[in-house]
C-alpha cells in the first residue's frame, strides 16, 4: 500500500482526473473532499461492503442446507 | 388477511402490522422498503425477511445476540434518529429494537453474519434501517460460531 503524509489543505491525484484534498483533520477523523468524475462511484467501503453482503445474502441458499445451519445454531439458553 | 407468495414456505398469511418498513431500502436493494419477518420453529433461530416486493428475495438473518452473546450496537445518530428512537444512547436490544445480523454463504468458507451493519427495527413502529457501524469493530463476515464444523 502507497502511503502519504499530508496537511491540511493539501491534497492528492489518482489518475488525472480524481482528487482527494485534506479538509480537516480532528483528533480521531480527517475530513476529505474528492473530485471524481460523475461515473466515478465513491462510497464509504463499509458501505460498498455491506451492499457486497447484502447481494451475496440474496443468493440461492438451499433449505436443507438453511435447516442444517440453524439446527448447529440452536442452543438451549438462547 | 393478506397472503403473500414467499420463497420458502409458499403462500403465507400475515398481519399488515407485523410488516417491517424500511424507508430508505437496504444497500443493494434500494427499492425494497418492506419485508415481512418469518419464523419457524423448524428453523429457530432464523429470522427470514421475505420481500413483499419480490417473492424470490428471502433474506436469512440471525439475531445479533446468537452470533455473539455480548454484541454491543454502535448506531449512528442518523440512524437512531431514521429509527425513532432517543439519540443520546444506544437503543435496549429485544425492548426497544429488534437487531438482526444478515447471513451469506459463500462456496469456499462456512456462512458468515454480516455484525458490521446489522437491520435494525424499532419495536414500536416496525420502522428499519441497516445500520451501517462505521469503526465499531464488528465485522462484515463474521464466521458463525457453532456452524462452521461438522
Amino acid at each position: 500500500m502507497l502511503v502519504i503524509r499530508r496537511r491540511c489543505g493539501e491534497a492528492i491525484l489518482i489518475g488525472k482526473e480524481i482528487e482527494i484534498q485534506i479538509t480537516e483533520i480532528g483528533p480521531t477523523r480527517v475530513k476529505l473532499g474528492i473530485l471524481a468524475p460523475q461515473e466515478v462511484p465513491v462510497l464509504r467501503k463499509e458501505v460498498y461492503l455491506t451492499r457486497e453482503q447484502n447481494l451475496a445474502a440474496a443468493r440461492d441458499l438451499s433449505l436443507e442446507r438453511l435447516l442444517e445451519l440453524a439446527s448447529r445454531l440452536r442452543r438451549p439458553h438462547l | 388477511m393478506p397472503q403473500f407468495a414467499t420463497k420458502h414456505f409458499g403462500a403465507v398469511d400475515y398481519q399488515p402490522e407485523s410488516v417491517f418498513e424500511f424507508p430508505a431500502g437496504l444497500p443493494g436493494f434500494e427499492q425494497e422498503t418492506r419485508f415481512l419477518p418469518i419464523e419457524q420453529p423448524s428453523s429457530y433461530p432464523v429470522v427470514f425477511l421475505q420481500s413483499l416486493n419480490r417473492p424470490e428475495l428471502c433474506f436469512i438473518t440471525l439475531p445479533v445476540r446468537v452470533v455473539d452473546p455480548n454484541y454491543r450496537p454502535a448506531i449512528a445518530a442518523e440512524d437512531l434518529q431514521a429509527l425513532g428512537v432517543a439519540e443520546d444512547r444506544q437503543p435496549e436490544i429485544g425492548r426497544e429494537v429488534l437487531c438482526l445480523a444478515m447471513v451469506s454463504v459463500a462456496e469456499d468458507r462456512g456462512p458468515t453474519a454480516n455484525l458490521l451493519a446489522p437491520v435494525v427495527v424499532n419495536l414500536k413502529t416496525r420502522r428499519g434501517v441497516q445500520a451501517i457501524q462505521t469503526g465499531s469493530g464488528y465485522l462484515h463476515q463474521q464466521l458463525l460460531m457453532g456452524a462452521s464444523g461438522g
